[in-house]
């Protein structure tokens, strides 16, 4: 996958209201409409952050409407209805990304990631209040291996249930937890790699 | 447990579950190497959780393409359910034309015998 083309600006955040999925209930499609243009962008995002391939992804997010439309009257509200959605199109990317996974070509050597771009200092430190750039993380997350790339995107940046990351994933909660463990240290070694080595004082 | 390497091991977890462990609170208040490590996963965390809202613009047609779906799904819908209300009459008429077509067989494959 090539340099994300990537907006780097929050997407504003109209919420979807308990009306607008109510009309698309009753088979408005009109309301349909508007609750996929609210959405849309974010989903097809989630798919392919899991599967690294624009086609595959927007293919994905095609299957996950399909989806969220046959079943959306089973949706009672009991979680929002973006965690409803995202639920069914993790889903859906995990299946597909497992399905073509003998096709080694899709992974990237870490040692092929160009970081060139990485912040100055100052916006890296890990002093309180600074963050890591968007682009530098999406680009480090990309040569994560799967299994701990899917488990720290569902669990840090979507803010999954640990338990449901393991439905999903198909693991035990215990080996979920440890993937997601390996994955931040790994992510951390790329965004600093100066820590690389980790230093070894004794206390 | 006091070595950083050790305790640089259970970092990734501490910003989930936070730390009870008397020595490992008693090395993080004492070692500022393991603390800033600490302060480097918590920047992760929560530079990650910025992610979310920062999307990648999907390609042109996905927009068009997933707003037709409630169309589209009605007519595969549609046509489903017109096979199924006529079954009978799809399943009657398949027999009917298997059994014409084994009848010609049979008469085309009597009458080389006959002939022969």
């Amino acid at each position: 996958m090539g340099r994300l083309n990537q907006t780097q600006q929050e997407a504003p955040r109209e919420p979807v209201s308990d009306e607008l999925i109510d009309r698309c209930k009753r088979g408005d499609e009109l309301a349909w409409g508007r609750l996929v243009e609210l959405t849309y962008r974010e989903v097809y995002t989630l798919c392919l952050r899991i599967l690294r391939d624009p086609d595959d992804a927007a293919e994905v997010t095609q299957d996950a409407y399909v989806k969220a439309w046959r079943g959306l009257k089973s949706f009672r509200g009991d979680s929002q209805f973006s965690t409803w959605l995202y639920r069914i199109a993790s889903n859906a990317a995990i299946s597909r990304y497992r399905s073509r996974k003998r096709r080694q070509d899709h992974e990237v050597a870490s040692e092929d990631l160009d970081l060139s771009t990485r912040p100055g200092e100052a916006s890296t430190e890990g002093a309180a209040g600074t963050r890591v750039e968007v682009d530098l993380l999406e680009r480090a997350l990309a040569t994560l291996p799967e299994h701990y790339r899917t488990a720290v995107l569902l669990r840090d940046v979507y803010g999954y249930p640990i338990e449901d990351i393991a439905r999903q994933m198909k693991a035990s909660v215990p080996a979920t937890k440890v993937r997601i463990h390996r994955g931040r240290k790994k992510l951390k070694e790329l965004v600093w790699p100066e820590d690389g080595a980790d230093g070894g004082e004794q206390g | 447990m006091t070595n950083c390497a050790e305790v640089r091991e259970q970092l990734p977890a501490l910003i989930d579950d936070g730390t009870s462990e008397l020595n490992l609170r008693r090395h993080l208040s004492r070692c500022a190497g393991c603390r800033d490590e600490l302060a480097r996963y918590d920047t992760l965390r929560r530079s990650l959780a910025t992610m979310s809202v920062v999307p990648t613009e999907p390609p042109p047609g996905l927009l068009g393409a997933i707003s037709g779906i409630p169309g589209r799904d009605s007519r595969v819908l549609d046509v489903r359910h017109h096979v199924v209300r006529n079954k009978t009459v799809y399943v009657g008429g398949a027999v009917a034309v298997v059994g014409a077509l084994g009848a010609l067989a049979w008469r085309s494959h009597r009458g080389r015998v006959a002939t022969a």
